[in-house]
């Protein structure tokens, strides 16, 4: 007697040779057409084209990986640990952590990427961060041996941050694998089957993000997340002043100089701001006699200031061009216009 | 015994075939697509201050209502969000009825503006805007509609200033930020968001993208780019997918200052709610909104859960107070047929009313 699943998989390869000889058309094939699509000088669409390549590839080695693994009579259980496997195959055997290393490429970064640009700057140091740790500081390069030391610290302590944060979404990896065999075992009631290999995909996505969820929204993720975004924070701060430093030294114009600077013409901002404001609040009331030249235009703005209370047109009284930010009307009394209506 | 899979090999490898030829149809598809250019309605620019503008919108009539409607949107994403094509437009629904709409573009913040405070955004900016609106009306007061995160300053702005809002329209507007369901606020309450400004400076808009992707990241990531196959072959459908995915990922950067205080005082703080919340020295009480407000909030939302849009009912001064909830989400409620048809008609008629 036959294995029917055995019989299912001769039958899915005899199916599949063309479509692995397209997969496998180098040049050829509609995923390489994709992926020349995909390359830098292409504009806008590049990064939804190189996501929409991979999910696509990734989709179809998927559903070939469960083919070969489960045959339509497998149960849930089957079923799963086939999709497991391909997962595992496919994602490192970390479908979370594959997940949110998805978000990456131009458009959208994680904390994380951020802070990867800044330990590529540590690297030519990493064999030297343990033995800088246990050296005492002396002599003039004292305050920059504590400041490599506390970097080294800090460099030390967000390894593990992230193997802490790792280890939580290898967690939810695995609920996610549990929910859907669950979710499988209450698909195989004839006339609640999926009937497609995309139903199958979204049942997993389904599964895969109630997980995600439940951790996302859990007070040690929250807890987690933030150690790890504050030691992704601090190396990246040690790095930046150690460029600053150097910079600085070289007569480069920095960071926390632009930054004084910028401070500066804020505060200053503010306080025109308040000294026009006051200045209008203690402007005279409109008097017969010649005004001033000085506030010449001062007449249009009490004139929209004492006009009704209610336009009686809606178009607007001034339609000049773009009037860039000036005088204001002064405050006004508020108008009792509160009706009683009852919710 | 039956299991989960009701499709045999055959109609699996068929299932792989129809998307291969798809992918090699979609090419050809892609490079016909048409223009997907974003924001449909004619507007104007009446004022600047900054890197902001204020633009008035253009209906094809002229404003039956007296009283104009300023839209204040979030700091994050871009504000053509309201007005992303012309069957997808909450804005033009909003001029078809006979409102008069003005909106204040934000630009796009640079390291120049990192110290600009949540006090320059709601008492500088909002203020000057509301102001210009009113000079230009002739009004004491004007309509406020408050988007999400603008929808919070909106509410400060109201609480502060009541005498120049006539009625406020809040949208999916976060209100409690410590509802167990409010998966961004779980992820920085505990995080330390002076070491993250006085490193970053501003936060880069690319930043808040991968925070909000990693709120479903499933979804966003694989599933969403997997069913762009499904519309390769409809040029509407295809333009619409580009439209949203230049919304989604045109993000400006958050000026440090102003995001510091933000997490601070509203993720971390809960202060309009808890009370304590300080805005330029001045206290921002809920209970000064005493205008009439009207608070739309969508049922799914997946950034501003309803739990965190409706306690608001409790906690301001109005005796005015009406809610509606949206069956869609947080995006939902500007571009679905749905809420073309429901949210510019009840914004409407609550305002008419008034």
């Amino acid at each position: 007697m036959s294995d029917p699943t055995t019989d299912w998989r001769k039958q899915f390869e005899a199916l599949a040779r063309p479509f692995q000889d397209a997969m496998a058309a180098g040049g050829a094939g509609p995923f390489a057409a994709w992926a020349r699509m995909a390359q830098p000088d292409s504009g806008g669409l590049e990064a939804m084209l190189e996501r929409f390549t991979r999910q696509a590839q990734d989709f179809l080695g998927l559903m070939r990986g469960v083919a070969e693994s489960a045959g339509s009579s497998s149960d849930a259980a089957g079923v799963a640990a086939a999709w497991r496997e391909a997962l595992s195959t496919a994602t490192g055997g970390n479908p979370m952590l594959a997940a949110l290393s998805a978000i990456g490429g131009p458009g959208a970064r994680t904390p994380e990427q951020l802070v990867a640009g800044t330990e590529a700057w540590l690297a030519p140091f990493a064999s030297q961060l343990q033995a800088w740790l246990s050296l005492p500081a002396f002599g003039p390069a004292r305050e920059q041996q504590l400041r490599l030391q506390q970097l080294a610290r800090d460099q030390l302590a967000l390894d593990q941050a992230r193997k802490r944060y790792q280890a939580l979404l290898i967690e939810a990896g695995e609920q996610a694998f549990v929910r859907f065999e669950r979710k499988l075992a209450e698909r195989s009631e004839p006339g609640r089957q999926l009937e497609s290999a995309r139903a199958l995909y979204d049942l997993w996505i389904d599964a895969a993000e109630e997980a995600w969820s439940e951790l996302a929204l859990s007070p040690r993720f929250g807890e987690a997340y933030s150690v790890l975004a504050d030691a992704q924070m601090r190396v990246r701060k040690g790095v930046q002043e150690q460029l600053e430093r150097a910079c600085g030294e070289l007569g480069m114009p920095t960071r926390s100089e632009l930054d004084s600077a910028h401070r500066r013409i804020h505060a200053m901002s503010r306080e025109l701001r308040e000294l026009r404001r006051r200045l209008e609040g203690a402007a005279p009331a409109p008097e017969p006699a010649p005004r001033p030249a000085a506030k010449q235009a001062r007449p249009a703005r009490r004139a929209a200031a004492k006009g009704p209370a209610r336009a009686k047109d809606a178009r607007p009284r001034d339609d000049r061009a773009v009037k860039r930010a000036g005088p204001v009307p002064a405050p006004r009394a508020p108008a009792a216009r509160r009706k009683p209506t009852g919710r | 015994m039956h299991g989960p899979l009701k499709f045999d090999p055959a109609a699996w490898m068929a299932e792989a075939q129809r998307l291969q030829q798809k992918l090699a149809a979609g090419l050809e598809s892609l490079q016909k697509v048409g223009d997907h250019s974003v924001g449909c309605t004619p507007k104007e620019a009446v004022y600047g201050d900054g890197k902001l503008t204020l633009f008035r919108y253009r209906g094809e009539r002229a404003p039956t209502a007296r009283v104009p409607i300023l839209i204040v949107y979030a700091l994050v994403n871009r504000p053509y969000m309201v007005d992303l094509q012309s069957d997808r437009s909450v804005v033009r629904n909003l001029l078809a009825q006979g409102e008069d709409v003005y909106i204040i573009d934000w630009g796009y913040p640079d390291r120049s503006d990192r110290f600009l405070t949540l006090d320059d955004y709601v008492n500088g900016f909002i203020d000057r805007c509301v102001d210009e609106v009113r000079r230009r009306h002739g009004l004491d007061a004007i309509n406020l509609l408050g988007i999400c995160q603008g929808g919070a300053f909106s509410l400060c702005y109201a609480a502060l200033n009541p005498h120049k809002v006539r009625n406020l329209v809040a949208m999916v507007t976060p209100v409690d930020f410590h509802t167990p369901d409010n998966m961004l606020s779980n992820w920085v309450r505990a995080m330390d968001v002076d070491l993250f400004v006085d490193t970053l400076g501003n936060v880069p808009g690319d930043l808040m993208n991968g925070c909000y992707l990693m709120l479903k990241p499933f979804r966003l990531n694989l599933q969403k780019y997997l069913g762009l196959a499904d519309i390769l072959d409809d040029p509407a459908e295809l333009e619409n997918f580009l439209r949203m995915e230049q919304w989604i990922f045109d993000s400006p950067d958050q000026a440090g200052e102003a995001f510091r205080q933000f997490v601070r005082d509203f993720y971390q703080g809960n202060r309009l709610v808890r009370g304590g919340l300080e805005i330029g020295g001045r206290a921002v009480h809920l209970a000064a909104v005493t205008m009439p407000v009207l608070n739309v909030y969508a049922e799914q939302d997946h950034l501003v859960p309803p739990s965190a849009s409706k306690p608001l009912g409790g906690l301001v001064g109005t005796e005015d107070y009406t809610e509606i909830g949206f069956r869609g989400g947080h995006i939902g409620i500007y571009v679905s047929g749905r809420a073309q048809r429901e949210v510019p008609p009840a914004i409407h008629r609550w305002l008419a009313e008034r």
